[in-house]
């Protein structure tokens, strides 16, 4: 653990419980000005099949809006975080150029005005999203919503190595259980290309 | 919104060529204060040979030790980075800790004193490396260590779609064919170690049109039988 850096990027990585990650994360979105977050881990587990567990504070009335994933298919910000690794900072104006200003509409009301949002994409088809967001404009200096983006990417990173743990602890433990030695390996991969045991 | 933050960047997103990329990773390296850096895009596959390729202003007497793979494996801040997906900030008492201090002593004569790493780990067995250092010490100030290393994350995020295009073009352009969703089911189904006829039942399917899945894959995976088209589909990231 690296102590060099300040406590409010760091005290995320001892957290063992879903409540400690979201209390870290929803400090974290405060500290930087927004009063909603999302961090949701997803593994693709087979074709079309997913697994997938998020800590946030929704509100319930929004619940019906923001977890369908049929609307999730077609938000720009998400479309953008399932296919790059960069961050996005958005607004308004982002679901206007998608044509998507009604669905602006819909979120505004719940807090869903402007955020920041990265994605994660990692080994054995592990995804990390982390999102915070807020009632509000952004701010318009190029300067100032790059040091808000820089600190959400390092403390999302920070987040990524321990949600899998936290969220979906069974994938995390199967990733670790199954260990073969190198030469059994090479054997089921020469098997597999083909060859015969001879 | 988005498209301000990327205009920042824009020079290395739209990198084409080693020569910009490197001067673009220079630009953000004397930016942010140090001297040299190495960024590196790793491609690592089971089995496969590890492949490295960088960019980096390495000084030309360091290079020899510096870009050997074998000294690295020996290195605090790389075996961090290998295994870890966030950022180390390092200084002597890093080689210290980890029995290292030699190995400290004998960079630093290059300017390699202080540093901050980082390593953003793949799918398909990619990753990328970026590293800056310099001869100075590290603010002893956190949240000017953290707004750093804030920032060489941002970049971060930035520069590994270009490093990964420009340093292993050849592991970007292997073209992944598309199978139908029926056809990596029945993958999947085989890779759990079902028979056609089983896969048949579990997807309500014949027998016969469950081996026609897999033949149609194994054809467009250009395999010789249905466990190489598990390989090569895993490979792609098409199953796992």
């Amino acid at each position: 653990m690296d102590s060099k850096l300040e406590k409010r990027f760091t005290s995320v990585l001892g957290v063992r419980s879903r409540a400690d990650l979201f209390n870290e994360c929803f400090r974290f979105a405060q500290d930087l000005g927004f009063s909603r977050v999302t961090a949701s881990v997803i593994v693709d587990v087979g074709p079309g099949e997913t697994r997938w567990a998020c800590v946030d504070n929704m509100p319930e009335a929004f619940e019906p809006i923001g977890g369908n994933k049929e609307i999730c298919r077609i938000d720009p910000v998400a479309q953008h975080c399932k296919a790059s690794s960069r961050p996005i900072i958005w607004d308004q104006s982002t679901y206007v150029l998608a044509g998507l200003a009604d669905k602006w509409e819909q979120q505004a009301p719940y807090g869903y005005e402007a955020g920041i949002a990265q994605a994660f994409h990692m080994p054995r088809r592990n995804h990390f999203l982390f999102g915070v967001h807020r009632v509000g404009a952004l701010p318009t200096e190029l300067k100032e919503s790059c040091r808000l983006v820089a600190d959400l990417s390092l403390f999302a990173a920070q987040v990524q190595e321990v949600a899998l743990a936290v969220l979906l602890p069974d994938i995390n433990d199967a990733a670790h259980e199954c260990m073969l030695t190198r030469r059994e390996l090479e054997c089921l991969h020469w098997t597999m290309e083909g060859k015969t045991a001879w | 919104m988005s498209l301000r933050i990327d205009d920042r960047f824009k020079a290395i997103l739209g990198a084409t060529d080693r020569e910009t990329l490197l001067t673009e990773v220079l630009r953000f390296t004397r930016h942010l204060g140090f001297t040299t850096v190495n960024a590196t895009a790793v491609h690592d596959q089971p089995l496969d040979d590890v492949q490295f390729a960088w960019v980096s202003n390495t000084p030309s007497a360091y290079a020899q030790l510096a870009d050997d793979v074998l000294y690295a494996k020996g290195d605090p801040v790389a075996q961090h980075c290998r295994h870890r997906g966030v950022p180390i900030v390092w200084d002597q008492s890093t080689y210290a800790t980890a029995g290292h201090g030699a190995r400290w002593e004998a960079q630093a004569q290059f300017g390699y004193c202080t540093g901050i790493a980082l390593a953003l780990h793949m799918p398909r067995g990619q990753h990328f490396f970026i590293g800056v250092d310099r001869d100075q010490r590290l603010p002893s100030d956190g949240e000017e260590l953290s707004r750093l290393t804030a920032d060489l994350q941002l970049f971060a995020a930035h520069a590994q779609e270009a490093a990964l295009r420009i340093l292993l073009p050849q592991v970007i352009e292997l073209a992944c064919p598309e199978l139908t969703v029926r056809e990596l089911e029945c993958l999947r189904w085989t890779m759990e170690g079902k028979s056609a006829w089983e896969v048949g039942r579990i997807l309500s399917i014949s027998e016969q049109t469950a081996v026609r899945h897999l033949n149609n894959a194994t054809k467009k995976l250009d395999c010789v039988n249905k466990h190489h088209a598990i390989v090569k589909a895993m490979r792609f990231g098409l199953i796992s």
